[in-house]
């Protein structure tokens, strides 16, 4: 298997006037071509952050402070606004927004938005960059016909579908797509991810889902990446993490997704630590119902607790 | 008083005890016009979010409203506690009894049918009153608290306003004592602060609590877990639960999850663009749903199971939800139903003729021609 992206050590700190928050904190991983990777975790967990520092387009006051991104020999962590924009956004790696709603402009066209990377990136005119936009969107399950029509003539199932296709217009290596069904109801979420399935078989894509929902993930990902309060607490093959969960956290989210039919509620008591002063230790220990007194001394090494599956947690010491 | 026919009689649920007995209700709200159809005369066009519907909520249970978004849940919610005022139609509620005497004494012609009043008709002055017997959660915790009161005052506030509680020191004690109730502790500590300083989940146990401090006989909680991690998810639903089992609270619950309406619910009903379509136990709603919407909701729930990534979900359902302005003829799912394809034989009826919610199994109703 080819790798086409290893992250390895990567922290991204939020400089606030109340204290540095540690969003990302020291995280490795790689992702192979022709899998699709989820990263899931609670909300404050980092996940998005990690997101935007694979763009490297973490908003002020964050910055990416260590670490490296290593996509195609080039090091996104490390490289310049101007050749982050003219070689990797769009190009290498493309994002689908979180609230893809709210994330078109009202006032353009479809297809003057979605054109509008192939004229900036691409260096070709605008109504030949609008002929390639026609051809893109049959993709995505929409009519050619809807790039004269403005955003708020479209649902928002059709409205994410446009972001979807805005972010395969320069066909990336990598497409993220940062909680592309919160938003949406039930059934347009069913729609949306049967789409994310079709393109990863048809046009091969290499996704990058981040979900809090593991049920969104196990409709879509090859394997997934937990994640809690900046760190990656387990990773491994979705059918390993979903059928074997070796760390308490996992364990907990798992158990915490209603099913129909049990009449059973469980969650994760307590609340995830400040990350402006993160405790030393495991990170999880104070919700833990397992805790040992190592947890809250030491940070847990790796542990290979499975072919390719690897959880942070010191009951497999 | 009192009428000859008992319009306060439950047709749903014919062991319980109803607290609401709802009735024709409909909550339209008027499409703004242009200076074109003043000119053209154009007729008032209606957003029609609530269209006709009947329902019962028994007493001390909870009932799921579920639906998708624009379905005319979350209207249905708020005009039954009168936040709403509705179009046409009747809301028979049970009060408590001292706030029926305190109604009895303020409005002059107070219309009572077995101890329940149609809150549809009464004037909106009084409507204040019934503030005590229900109350509402609101779906966004983030919105719902007053930033610049600390947590106390927000809870505070309603006693004060509805003048219970004699003293500051009664009033803290109540306080307290909600914030206990929905395990905010140390609740001195909690009463401090400020909304900013607390987790979406325990913001929204404050909103429960204030909910709680009246007392009421009846909360609407409105997607109260939309915006809370799944990890936190099921406290927020257990201190609902737990409402109803201690206090014997009636919880009209509206969300648009129906694996959490399974999980936590006596009874469903389902709504699509203004009109029930379903009613029934979760269970009967789950394993045996009646409705082509219904079966098209179930079968969008996403699995967690890795094996699921290999094969495409299964969409019962075609096209988009249509404007509640122009709502299609005679079954208003009929564009979209996946069984009308299915079965030539009632075409014309769906396309032509509004079906009514029927009982088809014992306990379980639709509103489909199939049955």
């Amino acid at each position: 298997m080819e790798t086409i992206l290893k992250v390895e050590g990567l922290k991204t700190y939020y400089f606030t006037s109340t204290g540095v928050v540690k969003a990302v904190d020291g995280v490795n991983f790689t992702m192979q071509r022709g899998e699709s990777l989820g990263i899931a975790g609670e909300s404050g967990c980092g996940k998005s952050t990690l997101a935007y520092s694979l763009m490297n387009l973490v908003p002020p006051p964050g910055k990416i402070v260590d670490g490296s991104i290593i996509l195609d020999g080039m090091d996104i962590a490390k490289m310049d606004e101007d050749s982050l924009r003219n070689e990797v956004r769009w190009k290498k790696v493309a994002m689908v927004f979180q609230g893809a709603m709210n994330a078109l402009t009202p006032v353009y066209k479809i297809g003057k938005q979605l054109a509008e990377p192939l004229v900036i990136h691409g260096n070709i005119s605008e109504d030949e960059a609008i002929e390639k936009a026609k051809e893109i969107l049959p993709k995505v399950g929409l009519d050619p016909n809807i790039i004269n029509r403005y955003p708020h003539e479209l649902s928002g199932g059709m409205k994410q579908r446009v972001m979807i296709a805005m972010a395969l217009i320069m066909n990336p290596d990598i497409v993220i797509a940062d909680e592309p069904t919160t938003a949406l109801d039930v059934i347009v979420q069913a729609q949306i991810l049967n789409l994310l399935k079709k393109l990863k078989w048809e046009m091969g894509i290499n996704l990058i889902l981040i979900s809090h929902d593991l049920s969104i993930m196990a409709e879509v990902v090859d394997r997934l990446i937990i994640m809690y309060a900046g760190k990656i607490v387990e990773i491994g093959n979705s059918e390993d993490v979903f059928g074997k969960p070796n760390h308490p956290y996992t364990q907990g989210l798992l158990n915490s997704i209603p099913k129909l039919g049990t009449h059973e509620l469980n969650y994760i008591p307590g609340l995830p630590p400040d990350l402006r002063n993160p405790p030393k230790g495991c990170r999880f220990a104070d919700r833990c119902p397992y805790v040992m007194d190592i947890c809250r001394r030491e940070e847990p090494p790796m542990f290979e607790v499975g072919n390719g599956h690897y959880s942070y947690c010191w009951l497999n010491r | 008083m009192g009428s000859v026919v008992d319009v306060t009689e439950g047709m749903f649920f014919p062991d319980e005890k109803n607290v609401m007995v709802v009735r024709d209700l409909s909550k339209y709200f008027p499409v703004r016009r242009g200076l074109s159809d003043v000119i053209l005369r154009r007729p008032a066009r209606f957003v029609r979010a609530v269209d006709h519907i009947d329902l019962d909520i028994p007493e001390g249970k909870i009932l799921s409203l579920v639906g998708e978004s624009g379905c005319g849940k979350t209207t249905t919610g708020m005009t039954l506690i009168r936040l709403y005022d509705p179009t046409s139609g009747s809301i028979f509620f049970e009060p408590k009894e001292e706030t029926l005497d305190k109604l009895k004494r303020e409005v002059g012609n107070l219309d009572i049918y077995n101890g329940y009043i149609d809150i549809a008709k009464l004037p909106a002055k009084y409507v204040k009153f019934l503030r005590t017997d229900m109350q509402i959660i609101f779906q966004d915790p983030y919105s719902s608290l007053n930033p610049t009161y600390r947590i106390y005052d927000i809870l505070e506030e309603p006693l004060k306003v509805h003048g219970i509680g004699e003293s500051e020191d009664e009033r803290r004690d109540m306080v307290l004592k909600a914030l206990e109730e929905v395990k905010l502790v140390p609740a001195e500590d909690i009463a401090a602060r400020f909304p900013h300083m607390l987790s979406g989940g325990q913001r929204q146990r404050v909103a429960i609590a204030r909910a709680l401090l009246l007392n009421p006989k009846f909360i609407v909680a409105d997607e109260p877990i939309a915006m809370i991690d799944v990890s936190l998810r099921a406290e927020i639903l257990l201190s609902l639960m737990e409402l109803r089992d201690k206090h014997k609270i009636t919880i009209l619950f509206i969300t648009h999850d129906l694996t959490i309406a399974n999980n936590i619910s006596d009874y469903i009903a389902v709504m699509y663009l203004g009109k029930i379509v379903e009613i029934g136990t979760p269970d009967e709603i789950v394993n045996n749903p009646l409705h082509p919407y219904t079966k098209a909701l179930i079968k969008a729930i996403p699995i967690p199971d890795p094996s699921m990534r290999n094969k495409l979900k299964d969409i019962w359902i075609k096209g988009e939800v249509p404007s509640a302005v122009n709502i299609p003829s005679g079954c208003r799912f009929h564009p979209r139903c996946m069984d009308y394809e299915l079965h030539p034989e009632i075409q014309e009826r769906c396309r032509n003729e509004e079906p009514k919610l029927i009982e088809v199994e014992k306990g379980h109703y639709a509103a489909c021609w199939l049955y």
